[in-house]
């Protein structure tokens, strides 16, 4: 008792609701909602025959009256295999026996003719009866890394979080929009004039099309047709269950869907959506068993009535076939549109069976590509986004829901989907092919509304119209831009005349910057339409943002392969289109610096990474005299030195990768690959290999210290002789080198003194310099203060070994020259 | 079967019209803010997309990707952030935060994925080394960098995370060390020579390891994978959680404990080494049900709790114990776990059954602003909880953050217990269940799965069976219910579903009803 009262208070709202949002709700007096006929073939924007085919594949006439004309194939309904699971029983009912009643714009035909009313509910509770036990669930959705899948995600919907997604992701390019809803957008311009001009006035301008408010699609009343789980899966993958399905995927995650539902099924009375599925299990395992035969006889009526023309259900095939479409006579009585119809009643209204009618009396005809084109865009209303040669787009009133994602001003461009008008010139067939399938086809996340993925005979049959309806010379991927193999970095100097102002490159740009990425952009967009674009924009693209960087055919840069613009613009393709890792645009390599770039100032700056001169346990230290070094940790010897900047910390800090830090600088040098102290028995022995993990040899990294100035000391031990070592700049005639020190502390017991060895220098071949200095093969010098070595040839190397007497403490200095 | 489902439908419709009695629906709308309240301290203003490849934090945000907590005092706690600093947060603890104070006290790590303080120094596991930070001259800035233990592989493959340290009842410290995946190039240069089974792993990865005081590296136990989460017990017993992938057949919860092999076969490659627990394993069974697994791979052991996956997260993280004596609520004593994917935490319930750990896992809170990596118990009871969610996905708002959870000292409806028995399983509610729901066996549902044993990424629920609840008996006070069980199998995951129960007062349904009891073993009787 209560459950009704609170579905009768809910049924008010919702009437209210409608009362009150009618502004383009359609006339009651409308037959069937197909969109295309509404929007455009009611106001004598399209050729009658070409309306009357919409209507016939949108109310599914070949389902029953077969044709070879492929391009009429049916609608169809939903797969019913899982009605019991999606659908509310008492909404299937009420829809079977009266479907004008419950849905004035629904597609489907009324099947039941001039029965009484009691036989109509009878026919329907057996229909219901038999849709109860398909059972079928959902596919599973497979949750991983990338993927949150809560736990039955389909019952935590958050009604909030859906509303946003409703009004954002696109949604209401078709749907009705909630006018409550915060308009985020300034209207555009258009917008602005078409409010201030009078329908004649629009008329002359050729606006009266763009001015006139769209009906929306009607919702019908989902709270009492789905489960919260039917209508999520649905949202989800809506091909799942309706194979042609009119409604793509809009590319929403597990959580958005169930989001989108719970706001959708917001007024849903709670138990409802609460225990929807359970109970409904339950009752209709109850229902098989005490009510087989009406099962039966529902079944019987499915096939009878011709349901299962347009709904596959439990392997069920039709049985009959009317009369072929081509042979019908339209002179007839009980044709399927008369009021009076004994078969199916679609109650068309006069618009819709002129059309119909016409389009049944045309003569069959072989369609011209641009004739199939215009019907596919009308069956999957992709003039409800994309305007092409003037028709559609996304409508008036609709266009104030749409929003680029940091509100970032970039035109009606950034936040509406982009025209379609010449589309075929421009990308390739592959790249529009993988747009409709959402194969990582993205290139607008800028944009909250979201191109969404259709069904693959779609994607397979568009492109090709696309290409053939656009391109009249015919010539797909044909390169048209000649560059030198050395003109990449002239393209990439190009890039800073302008594009990088507005777009991004593999992912990086300028501060603020929000765009369509343009690196690899020939996996996209034929080089024609890339060098006929820059060259003109606008006359390729009305009212771009984008400007032509070559004036009168003239370069900004005239510096550049002499100023030869189709060679700068090839060159700009060579870059873009470069393969393996390519510099950044200048601009935007100095502002990655700026926030990535370790540049030391005052203080040292210290960097643990990874680093291929200096191993997995590298640590860098840059210093502000711009001389810096890189420390082994792992085998405790200072790896590397270099001049000029220090480090990038982007792939160090933020890269899951962790790829390795290089120096900023080819002003490089390599030390020795070796411990820089050891105990030789005798000066004929092996110097101790590089050390590693595996092999420490007695030898113990222990960390490091930092003093007030903020210079490391490294600090390792050698059995009982604690060692430490510091690098750090230091002016010798005007430059700064490198000058290190190690210190030497006896740790043992006992007092006796350790002779020790050190490896000042090694390379290919060491000259000396002077009696304290040597020189190798790179040019590294290397001299000692106060100390004298011997030079030797050992293991293919020669070194230059420094005996050192160890009683307590000592010091050892030298410097590094290159 | 008819007759039983009837029933069925019939208790929730008994219970259904108990909450349409009252007035205002108020019990529907009880979600678990109403008991544990999240509380932003910092929270990223960059969206939550940080997966992309070239993800930067704005420029204006203090990377907080937190990687590791300490709490300190009353006011304050330190964290560790994955781009390799140790910050020092104070105000922490205020509500609303309004006036957090930030100060860095150390830099110049590499993805430090713990934070722990001991005496005067801060100790962190870096990708290389286990480190110490000391503050030696009073600027509240570390100038002391010490290394503390080292030595096990680092390849430079980025898989190859350390976790840790956390400190186990005895005081030992512990770290774990992830599996590397699919080395290539010079990586190879760095792998365990001739290891067996031609496994290419760096020395000791997939091992737990314990530091001793000299620094040594003593390793305990294989075979983990990605084990991200550490954490002892109230006994001081050391824990850690693993991620469900290659040979991981979903998220566990396992003893650390010697000579133990849990899961990722490649652990193996360390074998050989000096100071290895494990030995002589001559063949690793690949593709079989996870008993059958164990015949014939004797030092495979089963985890103390399997999280199954999506209904139990998809990929746990960090384990924190509440020792707060109830200033956390009813749940003195129990584990919580972080959970990645679906920015959420989970619940654990351990027991001892013939000397060997295993319990369940029940649903928590859900809701953070992003990826829990890090938690850690605050001195007032609140659950600090470390968010960042870069290279992977998750649900949320952010890309990373610090929040904290506290008690609203309501006390939810909950399982708080769940115990093996004989013949089925007892139920310990917080507080008293109404005994006709309760006493109804069509309240509860219950069916039991276990996993496969592969060297495949994750593995199904296999050999699923339901199980029926043949009594539900109602303790005097109502806070235990105890559930006899037919056909209870050793080693499967009982997924114990409870909706119909309500509780004695509100009449309220459980704020979560659902419960997964891993019974490696049946109790004797």
């Amino acid at each position: 008792m209560k459950r009704e009262v609170v579905r009768a208070a809910w049924f008010l709202v919702l009437v209210l609701f409608a009362c009150a949002v009618g502004r383009d709700s359609v006339a009651e007096d409308r037959g069937p909602f197909v969109t295309g006929f509404e929007r455009f073939a009611r106001y004598g924007e399209l050729e009658q025959v070409n309306a009357g085919r919409l209507l016939i594949s949108e109310l599914s006439c070949v389902a029953c009256h077969p044709s070879e004309d492929a391009q009429l194939a049916p609608k169809r309904g939903p797969d019913l295999d899982g009605a019991a699971i999606r659908l509310n029983q008492q909404w299937m009912q009420t829809y079977i026996a009266a479907p004008h009643s419950a849905n004035p714009h629904t597609t489907m035909p009324d099947v039941l003719g001039n029965r009484s009313e009691v036989e109509r509910q009878a026919i329907a509770k057996s229909i219901v009866a038999f849709l109860s036990t398909q059972q079928r669930p959902p596919d599973e959705v497979k949750g991983s890394g990338a993927v949150p899948v809560p736990h039955e995600f389909w019952k935590k919907g958050d009604p909030a979080r859906g509303n946003v997604l409703y009004h954002q992701v696109g949604c209401v390019a078709c749907h009705e929009a909630d006018q409550e809803h915060a308009v985020a957008s300034k209207s555009s311009p258009v917008d602005q004039l078409i409010a201030e001009l009078d329908a004649e006035e629009l008329a002359e301008l050729g606006l009266s099309a763009a001015a006139r408010e769209v009906p929306s699609v009607p919702l019908s009343d989902l709270s009492a047709k789905y489960s919260v789980t039917g209508l999520t899966h649905f949202l989800l993958d809506p091909h799942q269950f309706r194979k042609s399905s009119r409604m793509p995927a809009l590319k929403l995650s597990p959580v958005e869907a169930a989001d989108v539902a719970s706001y959708l099924l917001r007024d849903q009375p709670i138990d409802q959506l609460e225990l929807s599925e359970e109970l409904k299990t339950e009752h209709s395992e109850e229902q098989i068993e005490v009510g087989l035969d009406e099962v039966e006889t529902g079944k019987r009526w499915f096939v009878e009535l011709s349901c299962v023309q347009c709904h596959s259900v439990d392997n069920l095939r039709p049985t009959a076939r009317a009369k072929p479409l081509a042979n019908l006579d339209l002179a007839a009585r009980n044709r399927c549109w008369d009021s009076d119809a004994r078969t199916v009643d679609y109650q068309l209204d006069a618009d819709q069976v002129t059309a119909l009618t016409e389009a049944l009396r045309a003569e069959q005809t072989l369609n011209t590509p641009a004739e199939q084109f215009e019907l596919l865009m009308l069956t999957f209303n992709c003039y409800a986004c994309h305007e092409r040669d003037g028709r559609g787009g996304v409508a008036r009133f609709r266009r104030d829901h749409f929003e680029t994602v940091a509100k970032v001003d970039l035109g009606d461009e950034g936040r509406l989907p982009p025209p379609l008008t010449g589309v075929g010139r421009k990308l390739q067939s592959a790249w529009l092919k993988n747009v409709l399938l959402g194969k990582k086809a993205d290139v607008r996340p800028h944009m909250h509304i979201r191109m969404p993925i259709f069904h693959t005979e779609l994607a397979n049959r568009m492109p090709e119209l696309f290409r053939v309806s656009d391109d009249e010379r015919n010539q797909n991927e044909v390169a048209v831009l000649q560059a030198a193999s050395d003109s990449v970095e002239a393209g990439r100097q190009l890039m800073d005349v302008g594009c990088v102002q507005c777009h991004l490159f593999g992912g990086s740009a300028l501060p603020d910057v929000v765009g369509v990425d343009i690196r690899g952009i020939g996996g996209r967009v034929r080089e024609e339409w890339f060098r006929d674009f820059l060259l003109n924009p606008s006359a390729l693209k009305a009212r771009t943002r984008m400007p032509s960087f070559f004036p009168d055919g003239i370069s900004q840069r005239p510096d550049l392969l002499n100023g030869d613009v189709d060679r700068q613009i090839a060159a700009m393709w060579a870059y873009l289109n470069a393969k393996g890792e390519v510099e950044l645009p200048e601009r935007i390599s100095e502002a990655r610096a700026r926030n990535f770039e370790l540049r030391p100032t005052d203080k040292p700056i210290v960097l643990r990474t990874f680093m291929e001169e200096a191993g997995t346990h590298a640590i860098a230290v840059g210093f502000p005299q711009q001389v810096h070094f890189a420390f082994d940790a792992e085998s405790m010897r200072l790896a590397v030195g270099w001049r000029g900047k220090f480090l990038d910390a982007q792939g160090t800090w933020f890269v899951r990768s962790a790829p390795p830090a290089e120096p900023l600088s080819n002003d490089v040098t390599l030390f020795a690959e070796a411990v820089a102290i050891a105990e030789l028995n005798d000066m004929t022995r092996a110097w101790p290999q590089q050390l590693s993990n595996e092999s420490t040899d007695n030898y113990n990294f222990t960390g490091y210290r930092l003093d007030a100035t903020g210079v490391p000391t490294f600090l390792y031990r050698f059995k009982d002789v604690d060692i430490e070592d510091r690098i750090e700049p230091k002016e010798i005639d005007g430059v700064y080198e490198l000058q290190r020190s190690l210190t030497l502390r006896n740790v043992s017991k006992n007092s006796d003194a350790k002779r020790m060895v050190m490896l000042a220098a090694t390379g290919k071949r060491l000259s000396r310099v002077s009696d304290q200095s040597v020189k190798n093969e790179t040019g590294l010098t290397t001299t000692l203060n106060d100390r004298q070595g011997t030079l030797r040839s050992s293991s293919g190397r020669d070194e230059w070994l420094v005996p050192i007497e160890l009683e307590s403490a000592l010091t050892v200095e030298l410097q590094y020259q290159w | 079967m008819v007759t039983l489902l009837m029933r069925n439908v019939y208790c929730c419709i008994v219970a259904l019209f108990g909450v349409l009695a009252l007035p205002d629906f108020a019990i529907l709308c009880a979600d678990e803010n109403d008991y544990y309240r999240i509380v932003s301290v910092v929270v990223a203003k960059s969206s939550v997309n940080s997966r992309a490849e070239n993800w930067t934090p704005l420029p204006d945000d203090l990377t907080l990707e937190v990687s590791g907590i300490a709490v300190l005092d009353d006011e304050s706690v330190a964290v560790a952030i994955r781009k390799g600093e140790v910050w020092i947060l104070d105000g922490v603890y205020d509500d609303p935060p309004k006036n957090v104070r930030f100060h860095r006290f150390a830099s110049a790590l590499h993805e430090p994925l713990g934070l722990l303080k001991v005496g005067d120094e801060f100790y962190s596991a870096q990708r290389s080394e286990l480190t110490a930070m000391r503050d030696t001259d009073g600027d509240r800035i570390a100038d002391e960098y010490r290394t503390v233990a080292k030595g096990w592989g680092v390849t430079g493959h980025y898989h190859e995370y350390a976790y840790g340290p956390k400190a186990d009842g005895a005081g030992n410290l512990w770290i774990t060390l992830n599996i590397g995946m699919g080395l290539a190039g010079t990586q190879l240069d760095r792998v365990v020579p001739n290891a067996p089974f031609g496994y290419k792993q760096g020395r000791w990865r997939g091992w737990g390891m314990q530091v001793k005081p000299d620094g040594s590296l003593v390793p305990v136990a294989a075979g983990m994978r990605s084990p991200s989460g550490l954490g002892a017990n109230l006994a001081g017993d050391m824990f850690y959680t693993d991620q469900q992938g290659n040979w991981v057949a979903t998220n566990s919860l396992h003893h650390l404990r010697p000579g133990v092999f849990y899961h990722h076969a490649e652990a193996l490659a360390s074998m050989n080494l000096p100071g290895s627990t494990i030995n002589d394993v001559k063949e690793v069974p690949n593709g079989l049900p996870l008993a059958d697994a164990m015949k014939k791979f004797p030092e495979l052991k089963p985890p103390a709790v399997w999280f199954p996956y999506k209904k139990m997260g998809q990929s746990t993280t960090d384990i924190v114990l509440d020792a707060s004596n109830g200033k956390f609520g009813p749940f003195h004593g129990q584990l919580f776990i972080g959970e990645f994917t679906q920015a959420a935490m989970q619940r654990v319930f351990l027991e001892r059954i013939e000397g060997e750990y295993q319990g369940a896992c029940f649903p928590f809170r859900s809701e953070f602003a992003s990826a829990v990596l890090r938690l850690a118990q605050g001195t007032d009871g609140s659950m600090f909880v470390g968010l960042t969610n870069r290279g992977w996905s998750s649900l949320g708002t952010a890309s990373h953050g610090l929040q904290r959870l506290v008690w609203t000292g309501k006390t939810p409806f909950e399982i708080q217990e769940m115990r093996a028995r004989p013949s089925g399983f007892e139920l310990v509610f917080t507080k008293p269940a109404d005994r006709a729901t309760a006493s109804l066996p069509e309240s509860y549902r219950m069916r039991s799965y276990t996993y496969l044993f592969h060297s495949t990424y994750g593995s199904d629920e296999i050999q699923l069976k339901n199980l029926p609840i043949k009594s539900a008996t109602v303790s005097e006070d109502g806070l235990r219910v105890t559930l006899q069980v037919d056909g209870l199998r050793e080693l499967f995951v009982h997924e114990l579903t409870a909706h119909c129960v309500r509780d004695a007062v509100d009449k309220q349904p459980l704020l979560h009803a659902d419960a997964y009891y891993t019974l490696n073993r049946i109790p004797k009787p």
